[in-house]
């Protein structure tokens, strides 16, 4: 009944409106051909956690918080992956034996060998490199679960109940989403770049190797302020760790697992954790701040008691 | 401003919403306790200043108890479930491992100090953003929010407030049927009772809308300006398609694994379709606004206020994302970032800048010559 009506002035709009619609179809479907390369694989970059079991790496449903049993193998591994389903193993065999060969059975602790694969250079976010793969034998109480074990021989970054580095590794990202593992696109790292680079040249003698990993460790979490204050306990402990090493470092032979060993018995004495108590930051503004939201709160409740 | 006092009227409903939505956003880019705390007590404080004297007006109370449910929960889902992750335990608790078939789920177990304050960090950024929504609640009237829906959403808008209006009579009724059941000594109770009743109340829903639609009907509700079909269509395809894009963009932007900026992209156009079909729907519309609320720089005020809150946070989370998120391990004292916390207290400013609400209770109580304290006070408008 309407179409009788129809002015001149509406079928215009109605056109124009129509062009309207059609070139924003276009756009949508331009946008989504210019997008859609980057789509297409999307996966995250994180640590994983595995269990070892004879010659094979498996997958645990509980996560780092089962507590491996004494001659047990536990394994982290940093790579792309589009899920923890999917994740990848780490890149040496759990095999128990050799990991902790060179490490004494102690009353009330168990012995948890650890594989932490920090992956390849493909993996590795943009500006930092992976550092070399660390095989220790982690002598912890009984009752410890993975984080505890991780905990004795590596510093973590942990944000949200996560993983996020192991000595400083990766730097800044936590679960990144990645679009292709060739190419990832990120825009943070550059500062922790040079610290980095710095450690790869250096850490090709054996002995100097797990040292120098550590040093790219504060090198990489010195970043963030806030980790500044709790740096400094670890670092003298590194610094002890080191001194016992080198004592050690005549009877530790060539082959790299033996020297982790020696490394992590002396980490393992040190199981208190370094970032324990709240370090003290600047409490001038942070009072003054919480004296101004105070203030706030108390006008809020006078105003509220007045109106009734 | 001049000296005299200013003529008390209500703020514009979407300035409140806006404000409150773009605090609540800011809320979410951050974790650090003293900025949440704050963003809390300046809803606090704008609520006390500024709400009406009305039953919605209340409702902030409402969302702060909803807000302490939410962080108790919070704390102890952390405490119960959490990731045994090292740190300072303050507590053991007695400790159960699920079966393999459960996950094997651990509950219970070392409570760390780290995992716990995480936990209220995260649990207080809710709060604040209830708080947030609670305050727009309790500042804006619905009835007024519902004049400055656009005209193509109008019809929607009046249903959805006929709808709860009609709920309390629906109620009603439903009591007198009872009663006059009990009164013929018959049953109120049992299966076949309770259908006789539920036809009883149906048939009288029934016969109130109809009333209803009629009085609507007879004083010009409804009434479209007629449009050609090809006109129709073009309006409809629009707002389909737009909806269609909006709600694909919203949820690739949500979904990690679309590329941001195609999600970001096609939540744009959709929008974009989406307004052009509401303005182009408008146009169906030959209704008029009654007494509309007008913008004047109090809302303008209130909205920059919020939307600087907003920027503030969301490029101090870009440019010092340590101090936004408190590292909870190693645990840390949370430092307290300059210019999200000016951009706070410039966000309370609306408690000042907007007009005083108007009070009928005490305006009556003042002068004989106001309105009585059931009617609708007269605006400055």
């Amino acid at each position: 009944m309407t179409r009788t009506l129809r002015p001149a002035a509406l079928r215009h709009t109605g056109r124009r409106a129509l062009a309207l619609a059609l070139v924003t179809v276009a756009a949508v479907t331009l946008v989504g051909a210019w997008g859609g390369g980057t789509a297409e694989a999307a996966s995250y970059r994180f640590w994983s956690y595995w269990v070892g079991g004879g010659s094979d790496w498996s997958f645990s449903s509980q996560g780092a918080s089962r507590r491996p049993p004494d001659g047990g193998v536990d394994g982290w591994r940093f790579a792309i992956s589009p899920d923890s389903a999917s994740a990848v193993q780490p890149r040496r065999s759990p095999s128990f034996d050799r990991i902790c060969r060179g490490t004494p059975e102690q009353d009330g602790q168990k012995r948890v060998g650890l594989v932490i694969d920090f992956g390849t250079t493909s993996d590795a976010p943009e500006g930092e490199s992976p550092p070399q793969m660390l095989t220790t034998c982690a002598v912890v109480p009984e009752d410890a679960n993975g984080y505890e074990v991780l905990t004795t021989v590596a510093q973590l970054r942990i944000d949200d109940g996560m993983i996020c580095g192991i000595n400083g590794y990766p730097a800044t990202e936590c679960g990144k989403v990645v679009s292709d593992p060739t190419t990832s696109p990120d825009d943070d790292g550059d500062g922790e770049q040079s610290g980095n680079s710095g450690d790869n040249t250096g850490g090709s003698g054996t002995g100097g190797q797990t040292s120098q990993k550590n040093g790219s460790g504060t090198a990489g979490s010195g970043e963030q302020a806030g980790d500044k204050s709790d740096d400094q306990p670890s670092d003298k402990k590194r610094d002890k760790n080191d001194g016992k090493k080198r004592e050690q470092g005549k009877s530790a032979s060539a082959t790299p697992d033996p020297e982790a060993a020696d490394q992590s018995t002396s980490a393992a004495s040190a199981l208190q954790p370094t970032a324990g108590a709240p370090s003290s930051g600047s409490p001038v503004g942070l009072i003054a701040g919480v004296a101004v939201i105070v203030g706030i709160g108390a006008a809020a409740f006078v105003l509220a008691r007045r109106r009734g | 401003m001049s000296h005299a006092p200013r003529p008390a009227r209500y703020l514009h409903p979407v300035a409140w919403w806006m404000w409150a939505l773009a605090l609540a956003a800011a809320a979410s880019r951050t974790l650090n306790p003293i900025l949440l705390a704050g963003i809390i007590a300046v809803a606090w404080l704008v609520v006390a200043a500024r709400r009406a004297d009305t039953p919605w007006a209340r409702s902030f109370r409402a969302f702060m108890i909803l807000g302490a449910f939410v962080l108790v929960v919070r704390v102890v889902f952390e405490v119960l479930f959490g990731a045994p992750l090292p740190g300072t335990t303050i507590l053991t608790l007695p400790e159960v491992t699920m079966p393999e078939w459960m996950a094997g789920v651990r509950l219970g177990g070392e409570v760390t100090l780290e995992a716990l304050v995480a936990a209220l960090y995260s649990g207080l950024q809710l709060v604040a953003i209830l708080a947030c929504v609670g305050a727009a609640n309790s500042l804006a009237n619905p009835t007024r929010l519902l004049k400055s829906v656009p005209g193509a959403l109008y019809e929607i808008g009046v249903s959805i407030v006929v709808a709860l209006t009609l709920v309390p009579a629906a109620l009603e009724h439903l009591q007198q049927v009872r009663d006059a059941r009990r009164l013929r000594g018959r049953a109120t109770r049992g299966l076949r009772a309770n259908g006789r009743i539920g036809g009883a109340v149906l048939t009288g829903a029934l016969e109130r809308s109809l009333a209803l639609a009629a009085a609507m009907d007879s004083r010009g509700f409804g009434r479209l300006r007629p449009l050609s079909r090809a006109e129709r269509r073009i309006t409809a395809s629009l707002m389909l398609l737009g909806l269609l894009a909006a709600i694909v963009g919203g949820y690739a932007l949500l979904d990690a694994s679309t590329s941001p900026r195609v999600a970001t992209a096609t939540l744009v156009v959709g929008l974009t379709l989406l307004v052009v079909g509401l303005i182009r729907a408008n146009r169906r519309a030959v209704r008029t606004v009654y007494r509309p609320d007008p913008w004047r720089w109090p809302e303008t005020a209130t909205v920059a206020a919020g939307v600087l809150a907003l920027v503030a946070f969301t490029v101090a989370a870009w440019v010092d994302p340590v101090a936004m998120l408190p590292s909870t391990w190693p645990l840390t004292w949370p430092a307290l970032p300059l210019w999200p916390f000016a951009a706070i207290l410039v966000a309370a400013t609306p408690a000042w800048l907007t007009p005083p609400v108007p009070r009928p209770m005490k305006d009556a109580a003042e002068s004989v010559d106001k309105p009585s304290p059931g009617l609708p006070v007269r605006m400055a408008a």
